[in-house]
């Protein structure tokens, strides 16, 4: 049993990564030029998604923590579902987290954190932003039914295992991206190289539509002596004295004022490089 | 295009209780255009638009309830180039600053009591701005050095965190000074982290400079030679070379130090 969620609906909702991967194989079949990227950048892109951190920003409607206590308490609790659809598939509690990019829009901090944070957590993900079902996606072909019910089979048909989520972001980025870190680096309104497989766009072209969203069932803790934090993203300098005094050494502060997402893209970016360099050689 | 005439506005981008004497905010605004949602400005345009991120009122609510912004009881006129300043209570000296900012003109309005009892400004920030920030900060530094010398160090903190929050660039002096205050109050693992922060938020020449700046202050503080600045500290932003000319530096510093 784990806590609130109803575990049985999720497991049963939720695909391995063979099944995850079928349809991304079958987009690249589909389009040449995609699948001579996929073929070329698969080492590459695996490379990458296996570094990839998870990204909290502090911002989710309804939520009733303060940023400060979120600072006591280090931990990102896991809230009631956003979406009724997360309900019906069984996920009442959920943090949630960004693969690799802080791609929710609003909140004045970031938190970046190592994978392994969610080690022996029940998880799930998806290839978009599930909250933006409702709001700011919609399918590329417009002669596609979009009622709740296709929003339920989209979300469903795209949930996976949570333990599978750096497996399947190989793939993934080498399916959509002729650069896989242009992933992490690209800006809030930005589209991938390849259209997304998932065959929805965003009217606005919100990086959402193709960001892996991680979603933890259970709080997720920084770790003992907050090992599993790597960052903590600041929007401005004057965020700093609001962070005690052992967290100020995890901080970045972004350049221009309030570019959190850039700030971000650009840790994770230097570390990659740094990571995958270092492996090169 | 959001025109700013149309627009009023109804809160900004800053925390309802913060502990940085200073914060500069950006201002959420509501549209006549847009109603049920408001945008967060990014952008004053020449053209009289604006340029933003748009988000619903639940999401702006989301935001106050998560205490990353503060909503207005009332909305105001919007103005060209304004942003919220924020002069927290604990700010030294900040009824002078009030004054001189209204002597300015570059308030769009009276200040607004926060519920923190800070005093927020609509302020126009143009270049008269941005002097009078970087004087307030000059000022700050200046302070957290006098007490320094003098032994206060509680106080020099104070006026370290007021200049580094009133800056408007990360700069490694303001830094340095906050780490010595922290140091010598005790406070060691935050010193060494705004040390880590900045190697973080600039690169390894950036983390060298402000080295070289607190080996600086260190000397300047404790009574003993100063050394010339002239040649120590290489160009703020990292350039190439700057490691090694740091490096120079700091080997120059321990030399000439008695």
């Amino acid at each position: 049993m784990h806590g609130a969620v109803s575990w049985s609906t999720l497991a049963t909702l939720m695909k391995r990564l063979p099944e995850m991967l079928q349809p991304l194989a079958a987009a690249a079949i589909a389009e040449e030029a995609r699948h001579a990227n996929a073929w070329a950048m698969h080492g590459a892109a695996c490379a990458v998604g296996r570094q990839l951190p998870l990204v909290h920003r502090t911002h989710k409607p309804g939520a009733p923590h303060a940023l400060s206590e979120l600072f006591k308490e280090r931990r990102i609790a896991a809230q009631r579902a956003c979406t009724e659809r997360e309900r019906r598939a069984g996920i009442s509690r959920a943090a949630y987290l960004f693969l690799g990019s802080a791609a929710y829009p609003d909140g004045q901090v970031a938190f970046v954190l190592d994978r392994a944070a969610l080690e022996g957590l029940p998880c799930s993900y998806s290839p978009m932003d599930s909250g933006a079902l409702d709001k700011h996606i919609v399918p590329a072909d417009p002669s596609t039914s979009w009622d709740d019910s296709a929003k339920d089979r989209c979300f469903q048909e795209h949930l996976g295992h949570g333990d599978d989520v750096a497996a399947f972001a190989g793939p993934f980025l080498a399916t959509h991206f002729r650069d896989p870190l242009h992933y992490v680096t690209c800006p809030q309104e930005s589209q991938p190289d390849f259209a997304p497989y998932h065959g929805l766009r965003n009217p606005g072209d919100d990086r959402r539509t193709f960001t892996i969203e991680v979603r933890a069932h259970e709080d997720v803790s920084f770790g003992p002596d907050e090992n599993h934090l790597i960052e903590i993203v600041v929007s401005r300098m004057s965020f700093l004295e609001e962070l005690p005094d052992d967290l100020v050494g995890k901080a970045r502060a972004a350049e221009a004022e309030n570019e959190v997402l850039e700030a971000v893209a650009r840790g994770i970016g230097g570390r990659l490089g740094a990571q995958l360099g270092a492996g090169a050689a | 295009m959001t025109k700013l005439a149309d627009c009023q506005v109804v809160g900004a981008l800053t925390l309802p209780e913060g502990k940085a004497p200073f914060d500069r905010a950006p201002l959420i605004m509501s549209s006549a255009a847009a109603p049920g949602r408001v945008v967060q400005v990014t952008a004053y345009l020449e053209d009289g638009g604006i340029a933003g991120k748009w988000f619903t009122l639940e999401d702006f609510q989301a935001l106050q309830q998560s205490g990353q912004a503060i909503a207005f009881r009332e909305s105001f006129d919007a103005g060209s180039s304004a942003a919220l300043w924020v002069l927290r209570p604990n700010f030294a000296g900040r009824e002078a600053a009030l004054a001189e900012l209204r002597s300015s003109e570059l308030m769009l309005r009276d200040y607004v009591p926060l519920a923190d009892g800070s005093f927020g400004c609509l302020v126009r920030e143009r270049a008269q701005a941005s002097d009078l920030r970087d004087k307030w900060a000059k000022e700050a530094d200046a302070e957290a050095r006098q007490n320094a010398r003098a032994g206060s160090w509680q106080r020099a903190r104070e006026a370290a965190s007021r200049a580094l929050a009133l800056e408007r660039a990360m700069s490694p002096e303001r830094i340095a000074m906050m780490m010595l205050a922290c140091q010598s109050l005790g406070l060691g693992v935050r010193a060494e982290g705004y040390l880590r922060m900045a190697r973080q938020s600039r690169g390894e020449d950036f983390a060298a400079q402000t080295e070289v700046a607190l080996q600086k202050l260190e000397v300047s503080v404790s009574g003993q030679a100063v050394v010339p600045a002239t040649s120590l500290l290489g160009p703020r932003k990292p350039a190439q070379g700057a490691r090694q000319h740091v490096r120079d530096g700091l080997g120059r510093l321990r030399t000439s130090s008695p």
